[in-house]
């Protein structure tokens, strides 16, 4: 007879799974570009913590310096700052901490306690919260710098105050994915934001004297939110008042509870087995088909498709199914109309008889909005152009197996991500025109010239990028990077892509005419067409020998 | 007599020191109706894989229909049908979309192309789901949308990696008879299955492989010879002319004894 064991205690099995994780990982570097993947990821939080490290600092003499000269009312917006960077951060950078495979996980016989622990756990691991605890740190060795007698209490209420934003941050995201699970309820949100986005703008521009006064007013609502209670307990310790601080820490502790309480709330639907997936759409209805009127031929074979061109019908299919991938997939959407929205606010708040941009001269300002944002779109691309597969996930073996050049299949995607810039670039021109600031011609072929060149030689490199480190995106998800060595390379391509332009733009423009930028951008384009012809062919003979690696990553 | 449809000469894969597929020789004659066999981690997805041009072969050479796979691949792909492990479909697409897409990308015309689509979908059964999304679609209904997807440009060679896993009965019915058609019509068609009654019933010849080699070729009543023949008198002392199952075949071939000996030694603490 089989013996039954018991289930293994909260604390075994974290440490189980803690070891599984190690093992994945160095299992994971048994291959060279893992190592390299990893090297870079290294590089890049040293970088990470070489930038923390600065504001870091100013804690410090900003905590010991407050306390010292009995400034201790300013630590409120020392601990709002860290508070607000920690929450905000990952949404404008737009990536977060990984989730936890709950499915993967949930097989196994997990207390919910271990559960809990390990999903509190994975949001240690982000960069924003990795941060926002060392900026803690840094603050309470300020305090307890100017105060020693303080160690004790203020370790426990910047303790309690990371475990606040750490509660926070899970309950948000946690709740977010519940809501965003289903693509319907994704597509009406993104459209909601949209809105806001731009409406707000509106409001902020008519009334901003109203709610800036609010704002000020307000200092009461700062006060009794969570970054609020804990700088209350703060100045109550280094002031004396022990049962105003504990009073004080106390609020502050059961906002921790109560987002712990939310947080354990949706969890514990995810532990009870709720997927979070894409939720089935309702059953379809029964569609008679349509029969085309065409006369049914017996099976030939497939006609000659190897044909170079955008005539040819594998470019076409692919350049046809980018489309549809773009329209319903919402992360994409929403990457397209961000910057537009963003251009929007920068006119609505910088244009104007009190703003700092104008339709003056040449070289005024607002003359250069227009290129400056055109630029600026680029950075949206960032996000899908080095790992231009993603999406196709095992359906890329199909690229494989279908004849067809890789060629066909890049150039397809290339097409179609030169058409949403095109179409974003004349979007842009309508904004800038509405809001007063029309680039003069010359600015605007060099716009356009500049983005031709940018475009050709960024997809080049960007192509290479996409068969050489591709990442398996999933449909809904919001928190998907790509791998950090192809954003390194492509954001430092991008770059040089844009200063190269800017030195031609102010050499050119600088030396002799502004008519003769667009001249020479255009003669470089025109050489980086012979470049990007090179690349693209050369994608055929790359996929055929990485098909490996891009299957194994994709298809799995 | 015509060339082979499928000839694979010395063909070998190695992932590291592991050698996955160990220099198999093969061929199979157009029109045939062929099953390939093995155990777990034989080998056999690794060798469909290099015949279907998804891996590079370590060493080795593939000849589909007179080309050679390497030099000539386009070719030769656009000839042949594949249905790899897993499911190679565009998950943000409908059936719809999907077919013409593939359709498309095979070089069909878009007339051609939508026709045909309309054809496979209510042959599959799919018809009704023209608004679903695949990602949206049942394991059944993706594997038969794949199927879709690998007929729809009238191949001559057709690949099946488990072809029938998580189809239902009256589907996979169908789909058979589909296949036998095909076979019929000259189309040859390469199979894998662990169900080796579907094979039995479908194959005319049968291969397999074992740790990367092949150990078995032949026509069912050559490979029922040949046991016959190694069992000696063991079997005809037992029973003399009875007709052995594939699944005897095939474990009198890739080690019945040791398998059996194993688990009744093992495990004992599942009992």
């Amino acid at each position: 007879m089989a013996t039954l064991m018991h289930a293994p205690r909260t604390g075994e099995q974290i440490r189980l799974i803690i070891e599984l994780r190690w093992r994945m990982f160095r299992n994971g570097l048994r291959e060279s570009s893992a190592k390299l993947h990893a090297a870079v990821a290294i590089l890049l939080s040293l970088l990470w913590a070489a930038l923390a490290m600065g504001p870091g600092i100013a804690f410090v003499f900003g905590g010991h310096l407050l306390v010292r000269h009995n400034q201790t009312q300013w630590l409120l917006l020392l601990l709002w700052g860290i508070s607000l960077f920690w929450q905000l951060f990952p949404i404008f950078a737009m990536q977060s901490t990984p989730d936890l495979d709950t499915h993967s996980l949930l097989r196994f016989p997990v207390r919910f306690s271990a559960f809990f622990l390990l999903s509190l756990a994975y949001g240690l691991a982000g960069p924003a919260e990795l941060t926002g605890i060392f900026w803690h740190a840094c603050l309470g060795v300020g305090i307890v710098s100017a105060r020693p007698d303080l160690i004790g209490w203020t370790a426990l209420v910047l303790g309690i105050s990371v475990l606040m934003n750490l509660l926070f941050s899970r309950m948000t995201y946690s709740w977010l994915d519940r809501i965003m699970a289903k693509r319907r309820v994704r597509e009406i949100l993104f459209v909601i934001v949209m809105l806001c986005a731009v409406s707000v703008q509106f409001t902020m521009r008519r009334w901003h004297e109203e709610i800036l006064r609010f704002f000020q007013r307000g200092s009461l609502i700062w006060s009794a939110l969570p970054p609020g209670r804990a700088a209350a307990a703060l100045v109550s310790f280094i002031g004396g008042r022990i049962g105003d601080a504990l009073a004080a820490t106390a609020i502050l502790a059961l906002y921790a509870a109560v987002f712990g309480g939310l947080f354990a709330y949706r969890l514990r639907a995810q532990y009870l087995g709720e997927d979070l997936g894409e939720s089935p759409a309702p059953a379809a209805r029964k569609v008679k088909v349509k029969r085309p009127a065409v006369q049914a031929k017996t099976a030939a074979p497939a006609a000659a498709t190897d044909r170079p061109g955008l005539v040819a019908g594998p470019v076409a299919a692919v350049f046809m199914k980018e489309i549809r991938y773009f329209y319903r997939n919402t992360i994409l959407l929403w990457q397209f109309g961000f910057p537009l929205i963003f251009v929007v606010f920068i006119c609505l708040t910088r244009v104007g008889a009190n703003g700092s941009l104008s339709a003056g001269r040449i070289f005024s300002l607002g003359q250069w909005l227009y290129p400056a944002a055109a630029g600026y779109i680029f950075l949206g691309l960032m996000q899908i152009c080095p790992n231009s597969l993603a999406f196709d996930q095992a359906g890329v073996q199909l690229f494989f197996t279908a004849p067809v050049k890789f060629r066909d299949v890049m150039l397809g995607k290339n097409l179609f991500h030169a058409l949403t810039i095109a179409v974003e670039v004349l979007l842009l021109w309508g904004i800038v025109t509405v809001f007063g600031l029309p680039p003069r011609v010359p600015i605007l072929l060099a716009t356009w010239t500049g983005m031709g060149f940018c475009l050709l030689i960024y997809f080049t490199i960007n192509n290479w990028l996409s068969l050489k480190y591709p990442r398996r995106f999933e449909f809904g998800v919001r928190r998907q990077r790509i791998s950090q060595l192809s954003m390194l390379i492509s954001l430092g391509a991008l770059l040089a892509i844009l200063a190269v332009i800017a030195a031609v733009v102010a050499i050119v423009g600088w030396l002799a005419d502004i008519w003769f930028v667009p001249v020479a951008l255009a003669a470089m384009s025109a050489a980086a067409l012979a470049v990007y012809r090179t690349g693209i062919k050369a994608t055929t003979r790359q996929a055929m020998e990485e098909r490996e690696a891009i299957l194994k990553e994709l298809a799995r | 007599m015509s060339r082979p449809a499928i000839i694979i000469e010395g063909l070998t894969r190695r992932f590291g020191d592991l050698v996955a597929v160990d220099q198999v020789n093969l061929s199979v004659e157009g029109g045939q109706f062929f099953g390939f066999l093995g155990p777990n981690g034989a080998g056999k997805s690794t060798t469909i894989k290099m015949l279907t041009g998804l891996l590079a072969p370590s060493a080795g050479r593939i000849e589909l229909l007179g080309l050679d796979l390497e030099r000539d691949s386009i070719d030769v792909k656009r000839q042949i049908g594949v249905v790899p492990e897993g499911m190679p479909l565009f998950d943000r697409l409908t059936g719809s979309e999907y077919l013409n897409f593939v359709g498309r990308m095979y070089g069909l015309d878009r007339s051609t192309a939508s026709q045909r689509t309309v054809e496979l979908l209510e042959f599959m059964n799919l018809a009704d789901r023209t608004k679903t999304l695949v990602g949206e679609y049942s394991h059944g209904m993706k594997k038969k949308l794949a199927l879709a997807a690998a007929v729809i440009h009238a191949p001559k060679i057709l690949f099946l990696d488990e072809p029938f896993e998580g189809v239902d009965a009256i589907a996979s019915g169908t789909l058979k008879a589909m296949l036998q058609r095909m076979a019929q019509g000259g189309v040859t068609i390469f199979l894998t299955s662990h169900v080796l009654e579907i094979v039995e019933r479908l194959c005319s010849h049968v291969a397999i492989i074992n740790r990367g080699r092949l150990v078995a070729q032949g026509s069912l009543d050559e490979l029922r010879a040949g046991v016959m023949a190694s069992a000696g008198t063991d079997r005809a002392a037992a029973g003399g002319n009875e007709k052995l199952t594939l699944e005897q075949i095939f474990l009198a071939i890739v080690g019945e004894r040791d398998a059996v000996r194993r688990s009744e030694e093992e495990l004992a603490w599942l009992r």
